[in-house]
């Protein structure tokens, strides 16, 4: 019966995507015939039929989630197969878990508060037996690889978590996160019968896990349960608003997708249960052909790890309606955006897959439709560069059109208005989902009082909807640069970026990312003008986007507007009205923590390293996670050997990253380094060396220089 | 007394060794700076007596240290009783830094003096609860590298695309080629 009724909704949504799109783009059609078919306007039909395709499934699986969340009605979701009073009885368990947590040089005092958080928590649930904590660390900066085992150690003592709390660091990092992943199914896979793979900064309650591990203990045909982690943390106006908007829309969204998706889902990377044994045996990642960018190793491999699950024969769900997980998001434009670029080149090499590879006909929609995702951008582009070429070869030819009878039946009988029609469409698509949440917020009680004030709500979707329209535009010239650099081979970057929420975008940064933009801006919107005042008009939006796009860049990647708008009570999200414990847990962990200052500038690149191999104790606990290596060949000695006097002789500053982590990989080396540092005279040490001994004796290495004269006599910039 | 007044004072020899080895006591946590200092008065003395006119003194003095450093954690080694498979210098030592041995004992880490049994007792339910990750491998078979869920694409498409790499070096030019072709189209 259940799956007759997923057949049944899949027919019915995939038929109401493929009416939408084929009756918009016929509509369209008939409109660009009525004033005479070109190549051009059958490029942009083509253009226009790809783009509609793509917003009808993204309207029709809203719609579609909105009535499942009106009715409250879903047969077709994996929560319903067990209840969450169940997951309350510690008896159901009895697999063995392992919690990973894969890292690349991410800030460990967040990763292990988030550890420390979610430990307490299944501590408290009295399930910790059933669980393994694994921080996986792919790090390559000596800074974050030294203090990972340090707070490792510090909170193996705090939470007495010997032997539950596993750390370790894996040089060089081969197949970046998913070699990470796969390591360690090969070495400690066997012991586990399902993981939990977690992100730097993404947080589970105990309820939560609990109920993912009943779920999947209690089916043995689920290969993988993913979550839909809501959005937290956000400081920044940037990120506030992308929280908002995930926290509002994303229950929706996730009922519509997994109404079609069913039992054929897919895994994001993280946040998700997987089981073990067919993960190891069927998921390997397979080398696509061609050369890099395009080919080589899988770089965006959980859309694969999903297909290839499916075709073993395990399920894949969304659990979309289970609380309790969460993750972090970038604070700024430019780093979402320099995400982007990452995920965009990882989807595209999906093409590979989803065009040729044999797998199921779902899992290949899945693909396609993050392929869409980032090839919209350029399409996007491609049709408002055809359409105004066209506006301006008809406004300079001096012709008078000759308007031919529309060929359906139903269009209207004025070109004007048949335009507008289609126009009134195509925004009724991207904007009636906005309207149906505010719907919502009126009429459930239980989504409106999550939400706090419904009018506030509303006001907060309407900001939204003005800042991202105004972002959109911009982030299609990104996608665009994206896809033509990848297809080119090339790179795309730009120079400073932000991290914390602390520092907001500079005006210099914003400059050199978006000063082409605004050119492109500048220049179309002079070109609209010229060609009729109307278009220019009409193409406010988006040119405004393009013109602004410093600004709004700087502007919200700053943390005040975002304060002031908390304050009058907008954008805030349920989990800021009324925190749940894990976040209140992680807030509470987050003041306790001590935070050190920045060490002086000089040294501020390699207080690792320094401590590594001056501190006798850090020595010994970084010791201890170093292999000896017993056949080293001569060549190999020689080179650490070489490395090793450069380091004496330059001090850290003189050595590369990855010469500083070859030496830090290395037992003997760090050991004997860590004698003849003290043992050498001061004056055979050059400067350098000097004032990092002198730094670490008077336990001043975290201490910033109060003026110029902390670094006389010495430059290493 | 007399050798270290007596000791090439213009040079600051006895200075920097002096310094050198107050550094080193307090990196390994003897916090107590009357105790450092008595301990670098003792070791510089000996390292005087010991070193030859010519030779680096602070070096001397290090070499001394650790030599007494490396005799106090063997015979810590040797209080906590631990079965000889099991012995890792390098995790005693964070065990003595959780310990605090070197703050309450430090005579201990330097070799002059035993541990008491109730230091000893602790040091080594630290040093037993201390869990070290098992980094050797015990898996149920590590997969091969091979194309098993889409094994058809790799090899069709390798063949198809084989001339990929001159696709990709010529995109840009095609880019354009496409760029000129629709400026014809709406020139004409």
């Amino acid at each position: 019966m259940r799956n007759l009724f997923g057949i049944l909704a899949r027919i019915i949504f995939f038929g109401v995507v493929a009416i939408i799109g084929l009756s918009m783009t016929l509509l369209f059609a008939d409109w660009l015939y009525r004033t005479g078919l070109t190549p051009a306007k059958w490029t942009l039909i083509g253009v226009y039929f790809i783009l509609t395709i793509g917003l009808a499934l993204g309207f029709t699986q809203f719609f579609v989630g909105f009535l499942i969340s009106f009715f409250r009605f879903d047969p077709l979701k994996i929560t319903k197969r067990c209840s969450l009073k169940d997951a309350e009885d510690p008896k159901k368990i009895n697999d063995r878990i392992a919690l990973l947590f894969p890292i690349y040089n991410e800030d460990p005092m967040r990763v292990f508060n988030g550890i420390e958080v979610v430990y307490q928590a299944l501590k408290e649930a009295g399930q910790m037996n059933h669980f393994t904590f694994f921080v996986l660390s792919d790090s390559t900066d000596s800074n974050q690889w030294i203090e990972e085992e340090k707070v490792w150690l510090e909170r193996v003592i705090k939470l007495e978590a010997q032997g539950r709390l596993i750390y370790r660091h894996r040089s060089p990092n081969i197949n970046q996160k998913s070699g990470n992943i796969s390591d360690f199914c090969r070495r400690w896979g066997a012991h586990f019968d399902h993981m939990i793979c977690f992100d730097a900064d993404s947080l589970m309650s105990a309820e939560c896990i609990l109920k993912l591990v009943q779920l999947i203990e209690n089916n043995p045909e689920i290969g993988i349960i993913q979550t839909m982690p809501g959005l937290i943390g956000g400081q920044t106006l940037f990120a506030r608003l992308q929280q908002f908007v995930n926290r509002i829309h994303g229950e929706i969204t996730g009922a519509g997708l997994n109404f079609w998706q069913q039992n054929n889902g897919n895994y994001w990377g993280h946040n998700a249960i997987i089981r073990l044994e067919p993960f190891t045996k069927h998921c390997t990642l397979p080398e696509l052909p061609g050369p890099k960018p395009l080919g080589g190793r899988v770089m965006s491999h959980d859309f694969v790890d999903a297909a290839l699950m499916k075709k073993a024969g395990y399920e894949v769900w969304l659990a979309y309606d289970l609380p309790g997980t969460y993750e972090e998001l970038p604070p700024t434009f430019l780093d979402f955006a320099q995400r982007d670029r990452r995920w965009c080149q990882g989807n595209l090499q999906h093409a590979w897959i989803a065009f040729l590879g044999k797998i199921p006909f779902i899992n290949r929609v899945h693909m396609l439709n993050g392929i869409y995702a980032y090839i919209s951008g350029p399409l996007w582009l491609v049709f408002l560069s055809i359409s105004t070429l066209a506006a301006y070869s008809w406004e300079f030819s001096n012709l008078t059109p000759i308007i031919r009878v529309p060929l359906l039946p139903y269009s209207p009988q004025s070109l004007a208005e048949h335009g507008l029609v289609i126009f009134g469409l195509t925004i009724t698509m991207i904007l009636l989902p906005k309207l149906l949440t505010i719907c919502r917020l009126f009429t459930n009680t239980k989504f409106r009082r999550a939400f706090g004030n419904p009018f506030n709500a509303s006001l907060s979707i309407i900001i939204e909807i003005f800042i991202f329209t105004l972002f959109a535009p911009t982030m299609m010239l990104f996608h665009s640069a994206f896809v033509f650099s990848i297809l080119t081979g090339g790179k795309v970057g730009w120079a400073a970026q932000n991290r914390s929420s602390h520092t907001h975008t500079s005006w210099h940064a914003a400059a050199l990312a978006h000063t082409g933009q605004t050119v492109v801006g500048i220049l179309w919107a002079v070109l609209a003008w010229k060609i009729n005042p109307m278009l220019f008009s009409w193409m406010i939006p988006v040119l405004a986007g393009w013109i602004f796009s410093i600004p709004i860049s700087v502007f919200t990647s700053h943390v005040e507007p975002a304060e002031w708008l908390r304050r009058h009570g907008l954008l805030l999200t349920p989990e800021e009205i009324n925190p749940p414990d894990i976040i209140r847990s992680l807030e509470i962990i987050e003041e306790e923590v001590q935070v050190k200052p920045q060490p002086i500038k000089v040294l501020r690149n390699d207080y690792g390293l320094i401590q590594a191999l001056l501190d006798p104790y850090t020595n010994a606990l970084h010791l201890e996670f170093l292999p000896r290596r017993e056949n080293q060949s001569v060549e190999s000695k020689e080179r650490l050997s070489d490395l090793s006097q450069k380091l004496l002789k330059e001090g850290a500053p003189g050595l590369t990253g990855p010469e500083k982590q070859r030496l830090l990989n290395d037992h003997y080396t760090v050991h004997s380094l860590h004698r003849h540092l003290w043992s050498i005279s001061e004056q055979e040490l050059p400067d350098w060396w000097q004032i990092a001994i002198n730094r670490f004796s008077r336990e001043s290495l975290f201490v910033t220089e109060l003026g110029p004269g902390s670094e006389i006599g010495y430059a290493v910039e | 007394m007399e050798s270290l007044i007596e000791n090439r004072p213009k040079s600051g020899e006895t200075d920097l060794a002096f310094r050198r080895l107050d550094a080193i006591l307090r990196a390994y946590g003897i916090k107590h700076a009357v105790v450092r200092s008595i301990h670098c008065q003792r070791l510089l003395e000996k390292s005087i007596e010991d070193g030859r006119q010519d030779s680096d003194l602070q070096s001397i003095a290090s070499k001394l240290l650790f030599a007494e450093l490396d005799h106090g954690i063997e015979m810590i080694d040797r209080a906590i009783e631990i079965e000889p498979d099991e012995r890792n210098r390098n995790r005693l030592l964070v065990a003595i830094n959780r310990a605090r041995i070197a703050d309450n004992n430090p005579e201990a880490l330097l070799g002059l003096k035993e541990l008491n049994t109730e230091e000893a007792r602790l040091l080594a339910f630290i040093y037993r609860a201390q869990y070290v990750p098992e980094l050797k491998r015990r898996s149920m078979g590590a997969p091969a590298l091979r194309f098993e869920g889409i094994n058809g694409v790799t090899t069709g498409t390798t063949q198809i695309f084989a001339r990929s790499r001159i696709l990709l070096k010529l995109s840009r030019v095609l880019g354009i080629v496409c760029l000129f072709l629709i400026i014809y189209l709406f020139a004409r």
